[in-house]
């Protein structure tokens, strides 16, 4: 079942690595969605955007709520990336596929060291977009385009397979439900315990 | 130590490899988000964090400075073919300079438009029907040392045992 897995990921890989060279203007937007800077700035824009977005209180309340979901979700999902990554070590496209490292890898992005599954790009932008679909569901669909871009980008530089951007997609995913259905409202308990400290200390 | 994203026979030659530095990535999220909070000020009404109290020349700015600051960052010197295929400033690094420049951004726009309000838009305040507003939305009617000022106050009454709420 692995080595079936592994054979379908490196016939994509192969097939839309091919693409690469064929478009100066195509490679040009790989590059600008693939490296570190550009998507991840631009969806923290847009979560800085939401939370002060609303009409009435009761809005502004459940985007709040979303960008905190959001950004909870992004921290909980890299240390579960962390914790995978730690467990089990599996090679890049361009390690397995030496012949793709400098046509491919280093013409788009640049030959990365931390292990390839899960991918922490799609682990994070579907974390990003996973926990604001859960107080907002428009807001969740418009940060999906971003999250299907930037792992995109990377199985087109031969940095990811597609197995490790469904790890991450995955791990994003239900991370975002743990965090909305099991840490936001556990978290109810430990705040009011600290509101009634502050209140008896009279600092708050 | 050589840095992620730069092989081992590069540093070890010596060859000088330009990456993007975290002042650079400073300046960068700084001019976006500066041009974001204008953004979010205008669209949302918030008076007390404008600066400038025109919405079409706001819109106009904001946008500039957010597409100025992506294009200064991305395409200045051809640094996309180059610059942007190497790694430089790490995630957690990333992760630490944004909080801290997002929130010097938030600051200064904050100072900036309280100063402004005490010193040029001072005779325009006051026309509208204050209501009772928390967190940033109190910037709708007064600017940020205004609103601090009256936190302090509400809470020095709240303290004396003079405070009514409602």
């Amino acid at each position: 079942m692995l080595g079936l897995i592994i054979q379908v990921d490196q016939s994509i890989v192969l097939w839309i690595s091919r693409l690469v060279g064929k478009s100066a203007i195509l490679d040009r937007i790989m590059i600008v969605l693939a490296n570190d800077y550009f998507l991840p700035v631009s969806i923290s824009l847009i979560l800085l955007y939401i939370w002060y977005t609303g009409r009435d209180y009761p809005e502004r309340h459940k985007n709040q709520m979303a960008v905190v979901c959001s950004a909870i979700t992004i921290g909980i999902a890299m240390g579960f990336v962390l914790v995978t990554n730690g467990i089990w070590r599996h090679p890049h496209p361009f390690q397995d596929m030496p012949q793709l490292l400098d046509p491919v890898t280093k013409h788009i992005f640049y030959p990365i060291h931390d292990p390839s599954f899960p991918s922490n790009s799609s682990c994070l932008t579907f974390a990003a977009a996973a926990g604001l679909w859960q107080f907002n569901r428009k807001w969740g669909l418009i940060m999906l385009i971003p999250a299907i871009l930037m792992p995109l980008a990377k199985v087109y530089a031969a940095v990811y397979y597609p197995s490790d951007i469904i790890g991450g997609v995955v791990l994003g995913i239900l991370t975002s439900y743990f965090v909305a259905k099991i840490f936001i409202p556990a978290l109810h308990v430990p705040v009011a315990i600290g509101v009634w400290v502050l209140r008896t200390l009279r600092v708050g | 130590m050589v840095h992620p994203g730069i092989s081992r026979e590069e540093g070890r030659v010596g060859i000088t490899l330009e990456i993007v530095r975290a002042w650079q990535y400073f300046i960068f999220v700084f001019i976006a988000v500066m041009g974001m909070l204008q953004l979010i000020a205008t669209c949302n009404q918030l008076k007390g964090m404008l600066l400038i109290r025109n919405k079409p020349i706001t819109v106009v700015l904001s946008i500039a400075a957010i597409v100025f600051a992506f294009w200064w960052f991305f395409f200045r010197d051809s640094r996309i073919d180059t610059v942007m295929r190497r790694t430089g400033v790490e995630g957690a690094q990333q992760f630490t300079v944004f909080c801290w420049t997002a929130f010097t951004a938030l600051v200064v726009t904050l100072v900036i438009s309280s100063l402004l309000q005490m010193l040029v838009y001072r005779h325009r305040q006051g026309t509208e029907q204050e209501e009772r507003l928390e967190g940033a939305y109190q910037l709708r009617y007064v600017s940020w040392f205004q609103a601090l000022r009256e936190a302090f106050r509400r809470r020095d009454e709240s303290d004396a045992g003079t405070h009514h709420p409602g």
